[in-house]
């Protein structure tokens, strides 16, 4: 059964230079770092966390060690990280139940209900001030949302709301070239 | 930096009109000196816009720049050392033990097939690729979107240009080796390089009208735990299987995974999908590779490591290696060999759909390692299948000659459903030492389907570790999947194998039997401890 959300705090993460660590199999954009200064949130909301995956409810944990670091410099894993880098730019790292490290790099990607003309989205979207990116399908588009947690908060928002058929984030996940 | 390209300098002059718009090197300059030798008909430099976001001032070390070069005949050199194709002991494997492609090239050689290598980076400038380089490649890389998807450091992993060698690296043209199906057509979608969700999504519908296969050497990593795939990635298979080439299917094939026996490539929701191949790895005497999963949703095998090398392919910079190994080596052979089929469809017959290639590439397998005790034979009368095997390994030839004359089963919307509906067990699965297994029943009311196609099981499960579990489906003419099998997991942070939480397992091993009856889910706890029940659990039924 799905578990519904509590309420989300953002978390806001401040720190400074921080060495990557290699992952090893994908050259990563989402390149993680270890956490060291975030501002941890209340246990309680953390037990939370999780997002909808079409009708199913997955939980998430927060790793509170490392951060994703998403800025357009990152194309390589060997790269570092430089001292004051816009903190816009790194989202908080999150492991869901298969132990997966995921990530929110920014943007939602909403579906709408069969039989919804793409006016009507456009108009549906407008109307709650969400900020179209790109028809990414027939009936899903992608809406602009900050990099990190807050990301997560909305979707599960608008999700919850019962507009749309689903609405997710833009995750990064781990995965392997094999 | 700008890392100098050691390309030849007559790879900078081109003689087709793909190639002019494809093939680059590295340094600036625009290619403009003259030709030393090569073609007796070299064109005029042409001037065409650098590929978007590789411009001056981007973060890369490769700068490209347009040249052109003159497209060569002649022997491909390490044609003779790829035992992947034609194995002859070269490795210090079994002559024999190949993919049987010699066979297969008099009729196809994958003309007019495009294939989308989902992957990192692909050096579609490599002299062994870029003739076959048509427009469509795409890349998701930040700083370079909507660019070519070409690798940006010279330190770069070669995984993706490595992917696409196997599978079609221009033949007879003087270079390197050959691919498996070395006309086809390449597009390159590097959207590994980001793995974000909304990237893997796009490159997996992109162009599904022009692109036939989709190439996926990549999954969930190897831990053993159960990986979800998520919704957005079932959306796209669903609609490249429903929509994709007007209908007959896109193809997917995906790596069946590299976590060897401890781990279960139905685990994987990437690979146990309908509508997805998934590809084991047998190595050069035909044996299963270390690496190589088990899986009942595994179809086919091929080669992915030899004894003393791994498979020669094209690597960056303009390159070779011949150490490339895994389910990523096996994977690209069966796309390959998937393009020689629908090349080698008369024109005058309907189309190959993606049921077609299923089936053809079932029951056109060879029965690699025949003496292995845990090959049966199908009860549907499909030959033999193995757990580590699926129908073994994947005949170019045989599959060749099968796809011109196939009648064809039709798409999606000819494949009929059946569908259990959710069954609430709510029975606990007995702990070791007892031994016995959780045994549930369902009964099918399939008249329609005479011949199953692909099998989905959703399992949920309760259970302090679900790592514990041996899962079995036996159908109704008494043959069985094993779905999942007990095994501790290495997922980093904890030993958790994650949860059977409505988790779909899928099985290709009942090729043809008949759905209608009862089927048989058996739970077995092996390992004392921990404790749990079965929730519910369905059945869902394709075929004909």
């Amino acid at each position: 059964m799905a578990v519904e959300p509590k309420d989300l705090t953002v978390l806001h993460q401040r720190r400074r230079a921080i060495r990557l660590l290699s992952l090893s199999g994908l050259g990563l954009v989402a390149a993680l770092a270890p956490l060291h200064h975030a501002r941890s949130q209340p246990v309680s909301t953390l037990a939370s966390l999780g997002w909808y995956d079409g009708d199913r409810w997955r939980p998430l944990a927060l790793v509170a060690d490392k951060v994703a670091d998403f800025s357009p410099s990152r194309i390589s894993q060997t790269s570092v990280i430089e001292t004051g880098q816009p903190d816009v730019l790194r989202s908080a790292v999150l492991r869901d139940e298969s132990g997966r490290l995921r990530a929110l790099p920014g943007g939602l990607i909403v579906r709408f209900r069969q039989g919804t003309t793409a006016q009507q989205a456009r108009e549906q979207l407008a109307a709650l001030g969400l900020k179209v990116s790109r028809q990414i399908g027939e009936d899903q588009w992608l809406i602009e949302s900050p990099i990190g947690l807050e990301s997560l908060r909305r979707a599960n928002e608008l999700h919850a709301s019962g507009r749309f058929a689903n609405v997710q984030p833009n995750w990064w996940v781990e995965r392997r070239l094999r | 930096m700008t890392v100098p390209h050691p390309l030849p300098t007559w790879i900078k002059y081109a003689a087709t009109a793909a190639a002019v718009q494809l093939v680059v090197a590295c340094g600036g300059g625009g290619g403009a000196g003259s030709p030393e030798v090569l073609g007796t008909t070299i064109r005029p430099v042409e001037s065409v816009a650098a590929p978007a976001g590789l411009a001056a001032g981007s973060a890369c070390d490769l700068k490209y720049t347009i040249t052109q070069h003159p497209v060569l005949t002649g022997a491909d050199p390490l044609l003779a050392s790829q035992w992947h194709l034609h194995n002859q002991g070269q490795s210090g494997g079994k002559s024999g033990e190949d993919i049987r492609v010699a066979g297969a090239w008099p009729l196809a050689k994958g003309e007019g097939v495009i294939v989308g290598v989902i992957d990192d980076s692909v050096e579609l400038v490599h002299p062994d690729l870029a003739p076959n380089v048509v427009p469509g490649s795409v890349s998701f890389r930040p700083g370079n979107e909507g660019g070519w998807p070409v690798p940006c450091r010279a330190a770069e992993d070669d995984h993706g240009t490595a992917v696409a060698g196997i599978l079609l690296a221009r033949d007879d043209n003087g270079r390197g080796g050959s691919g498996v199906a070395p006309r086809a057509s390449l597009i390159g979608y590097d959207a590994l390089s980001t793995s974000l969700d909304l990237h893997l999504y796009e490159a997996l519908t992109r162009d599904n009208q022009r692109v036939a296969v989709y190439q996926n050497s990549w999954g969930s990593p190897d831990t053993g735990a159960v990986s979800d795939a998520g919704d957005l990635f079932s959306q796209a298979i669903s609609r490249g299987i429903n929509e994709g080439r007007g209908g007959l299917g896109s193809i997917f094939v995906f790596s069946g995974g590299n976590g060897g026996q401890g781990d279960n490539s139905n685990l994987d929701g990437f690979a146990n999908k309908r509508g997805v191949i998934a590809v084991c790895a047998v190595d050069d005497h035909g044996r299963r590779a270390e690496f190589s999963e088990p899986g009942a949703n595994l179809l086919v095998c091929a080669p992915g490591v030899g004894s003393n090398k791994g498979v020669s392919t094209t690597a960056l910079l303009g390159d070779y290696r011949s150490d490339f190994a895994g389910a990523s080596a096996a994977t690209p052979m069966v796309s390959g060999v998937v393009a020689l089929m629908l090349s080698a469809r008369p024109s005058t017959l309907e189309a190959l759909t993606w049921r077609d290639v299923q089936l053809i590439l079932a029951g056109t397998a060879r029965r690699n390692d025949p003496l292995d005790p845990l090959w049966t034979r199908a009860a549907g009368g499909s030959g033999w299948v193995h757990p580590f095997y699926g129908y073994g390994v994947v005949d170019a030839e045989a599959a060749v000659k099968a796809a011109r004359t196939w009648t064809s089963v039709g798409g999606s919307a000819q494949q009929k459903r059946c569908d259990s509906g959710v069954k609430i067990a709510g029975q606990a699965i007995p702990d070791q030492p007892s031994g016995a297994a959780l045994s549930v029943n369902l009964k099918l009311d399939c008249p329609g389907i005479s011949r199953i196609e692909f099998v989905e099981i959703e399992v949920t499960t309760e259970h302090s570790y679900h790592g514990d579990l041996r899962i079995d489906l036996t159908s109704p003419a008494g043959f069985s999947s094993r779905l999942v099998d007990a095994r501790r997991c290495y997922t980093a942070g904890s030993d958790s194998c994650g949860r059977y939480n409505g988790w779909r397992f899928g099985t290709q091993r009942h090729l043809n039997e008949s759905a209608q009856g009862v089927w048989r889910l058996d739970v077995t706890d092996l390992k004392a401890g921990d404790q749990g029940a079965l929730t519910q659990w369905r059945v869902i039924v394709h075929g004909r």
